[in-house]
């Protein structure tokens, strides 16, 4: 699950443990690999209101790979900066 | 019977081939059935997951490599001698064969389903990590790579064979630009074949090595690989069929064929582009250059554990038709490809040490987000100040750094003058060599105002190289300017220059394979990190550098271009071909270049700025660049080759008083 607060860009930094796979928002139009071994740097802003249920795995990348789905939630960006806070409070506290 | 079997007349293995073709077809069918079948209802009902992978891989490249190329191949071999008004094929047991290595490569191919792991399920591009054995284990995708070599060398196979006969049997008088659309079109995609088709056998050769536990292979060095053999081959599985729909609408139409001459160019041109377009096809990568701007970067110790973890991302879950695990063990080590990489994890820190280590690592993490939050803070900060107050341009333009040596400009201005002063001397001087040399001198002086750009930024030090060697080298060459001494000398002098001419070692320069080889070889050279980083260092060398550079550029463009005299002139197919070589070099280093995940040279490492940025522009420069200008210089002597053999045969033909 990818929580990212509306219009604002979002910096990626998108990379693979095992074999190539592809990050597709098709509400934004994006698709871009991620490989082991390298890192592809990109940033994205994500508009409220559009459609994101669609985001998915794009590379053929083994039999589960119909499975591989991404929830985007997109936030107000007040709404995404208060729950950053208490994101960040808890990794704190702990 | 066996005689059908053993025949090497081209239609019988045209024949052959598409009954191979055909009972492929059939099979892929059957497989495509049962994937609509599947598809019939959401969910599983009728294979498991492993058989569905193995479903539409198979499907996918039988049709591929066993059926569109092979019958586009089948039919080329069985209508061009017809069409060209020959009966023999050049290597007719190439094509021969090249049918049988197909037939077998089908064999091999649908071998992998009696294996118990079952057929190749990587998907036809068989990407590299997922197509190695720790991923996709088992002795059938061994066998589906094998057989998709062994389609790919008979293809081969086929097209030279078609191609030799194109070009050396064609019944006299038939010149290129009057072969039948047909033909034309089998022209096309065996050049293509012939050509790209190579770098596939090369890939998976690779990736049999790899599965034998070689660590050769990187996943973007598969994947140019794979689309430069990618991209032509959807040409070829094209371009017999449009010759095909063109001849019988025009047959049938009554009508001469509209545009011939448009068509053939358009198929040059085609041919071309498709064998330097495949990067399209790894936009999404990042490691090739596009407008999207996203970046790549290395990671080695990424890769490194990714090598050494390994999972079999095909059994994950995956229960055969039987309800059994599809591989033993298998199932237990990963349940999916995010799920795979936490079991590793956990499984790793398990064991006496692991509470020690989760301790230190809260610990790290909460120092870590503080270190987040803080620099959150301060670049906050930074953005309120500079809204406050637009900072100046962080970075130079390449406006303010162009210089003005007044030596580097004097020099081709002043051989500009001298070149129009001889010119005048010639009796009869075309101006558009006078024009050519002029231009080519004025390219050097602007390279030159490059220089102090060149030193900030590798993306023009790259543009400076390349207005040097495929601006400025061709026009200087096509200026003749060893004609226009001849020309111009004394009696004397012109006798001395013809004895220098004719010196072995010069002879040997002006050679069309010399000339390509020393331009490779200085490529390689100049683009060494030690060597660029010292010319950077040295004046003298850099001097030395560009010196070379030109050279080299020009004894790749005289016996290309043909102006001054030579020795001996070489064929338009070997022109094509140097410059084919030429383009391949520059596009490997500029796509090495471009997907270069860490800075090569560190004179401009230390230069500031987003060095790898302008370094993945250098490479566009280089692979992009580099082939907007060649391209045309190919079709260019293609086509002139080509009407070049249609007037000599009109001329002929006039002579013997058939013109029409």
């Amino acid at each position: 699950m990818l929580v990212v607060p509306a219009g604002r860009p979002v910096r990626f930094r998108l990379t693979s443990r095992d074999v190539v796979h592809a990050l597709w928002i098709p509400a934004l139009r994006a698709k871009y690999d991620a490989m082991p071994g390298y890192v592809n740097a990109f940033a994205l802003r994500f508009a409220p209101g559009l459609d994101y249920s669609t985001a998915r795995c794009s590379e053929f990348c083994g039999d589960l790979h119909d499975e591989m789905r991404l929830r985007v939630e997109v936030r107000p960006p007040a709404a995404f900066d208060s729950w950053l806070r208490t994101r960040r409070g808890a990794l704190v506290a702990r | 019977m066996i005689a059908a079997l053993l025949s090497t007349d081209h239609k019988v293995v045209a024949i052959r081939a598409g009954i191979d073709s055909a009972l492929f077809f059939v099979g892929a069918g059957v497989l495509a059935l049962l994937i609509r079948s599947e598809l019939a209802q959401a969910g599983l009902q009728v294979v498991s997951r492993a058989g569905y992978t193995q479903l539409f891989t198979m499907h996918g490249s039988t049709m591929i490599f066993l059926v569109v190329i092979p019958l586009a191949l089948a039919a080329c071999l069985y209508l061009v001698p017809l069409q060209i008004g020959t009966t023999r094929v050049c290597g007719q047991r190439w094509a021969f064969a090249g049918q049988w290595l197909i037939a077998f490569a089908g064999v091999v191919m649908w071998a992998g389903w009696l294996t118990r792991e079952g057929a190749g399920r990587a998907g036809w591009t068989a990407y590299d990590p997922l197509a190695r054995t720790p991923q996709t284990p088992g002795p059938g995708m061994d066998l589906w790579i094998c057989g998709a070599i062994m389609a790919t060398l008979g293809a081969i196979l086929i097209a030279a064979c078609v191609l030799a006969t194109i070009l050396r049997r064609r019944v006299p008088g038939m010149t290129m630009l009057r072969l039948p659309v047909f033909s034309w079109t089998a022209l096309a995609s065996c050049l293509l074949v012939v050509f790209a088709f190579p770098s596939l056998v090369v890939a998976f050769g690779l990736l049999l090595a790899e599965r034998r536990g070689m660590e050769i292979l990187d996943p973007i060095a598969y994947q140019h690989l794979f689309w430069f053999y990618g991209h032509p081959a959807v040409y070829v599985m094209f371009f017999p069929f449009v010759g095909m729909v063109a001849e019988a609408a025009s047959t049938f139409s009554e009508r001469r064929f509209f545009g011939y001459r448009a068509f053939v160019l358009a198929l040059l041109g085609f041919t071309a582009l498709s064998m330097s377009a495949s990067a399209h096809h790894m936009f999404t990568t990042g490691a090739v250059p596009h407008l999207r701007g996203n970046r790549l970067r290395a990671r080695p110790a990424a890769r490194a554990a990714a090598r050494r973890r390994g999972c079999d991302l095909h059994s994950g879950g995956g229960r055969d038709a039987s309800g059994r695990r599809a591989t033993p063990g298998g199932g237990g080590r990963n349940a999916g490809p995010a799920a795979a990489q936490l079991g590793g994890y956990a499984r790793r820190h398990r064991g006496r040490h692991a509470r020690v280590r989760r301790r230190a690592h809260r610990r790290a993490s909460a120092a870590v987000a503080r270190q987040r939050l803080d620099r959150h803070r301060r670049g906050r900060a930074r953005a309120r100040a500079a809204r406050a107050a637009p900072p100046a341009r962080r970075r130079r333009s390449v406006m303010t750094t162009i210089t003005a040596d007044p030596v580097a400009l004097a020099t081709p201005a002043a051989g500009a003058l001298a070149l129009v002063l001889i010119a005048r001397r010639h009796p009869r001087w075309p101006a558009r060599r006078t024009m050519a040399g002029v231009g080519g001198l004025a390219v050097l002086a602007v390279a030159s105002m490059l220089e102090g750009a060149a030193g900030e930024r590798l993306s023009m030090h790259m543009l400076q190289h390349t207005l040097i060697g495929l601006v400025a080298a061709p026009l200087l060459v096509a200026a003749a300017p060893v004609r226009l001494a001849h020309g111009t000398l004394s009696p004397r002098a012109r006798r001395r220059l013809a004895r220098e001419l004719h010196r072995p070692a010069l002879r040997a320069f002006v050679h069309p394979l010399a000339g390509l080889s020393i331009f490779v070889a200085t490529l390689a050279l100049v683009h060494a990190p030690p060597f660029y980083d010292a010319a950077l260092r040295h004046p003298l060398l850099h001097a030395g550098e560009h010196a070379l550079l030109l050279w080299s550029a020009i004894a790749l463009w005289v016996p290309i271009v043909g102006a001054d005299p030579l020795p001996r002139r070489a064929g338009p197919v070997a022109r094509v071909g140097v410059l084919i070589g030429a383009m391949t070099a520059m596009s490997a280093l500029g796509a090495a270049l471009a997907g270069l995940p860490h800075v090569a040279y560190l004179a401009y490492a230390t230069r500031g700025g987003d060095a790898l940025r302008d370094q993945a522009l250098a490479g566009g420069i280089m692979w992009v660049g580099g082939m907007a200008i060649v391209l045309p210089a190919l079709l260019r002597l293609a086509w002139s080759a080509l009407w070049a053999e249609e007037r000599a045969q009109q001329a002929c033909e006039r002579r013997a008083g058939v013109a029409p």
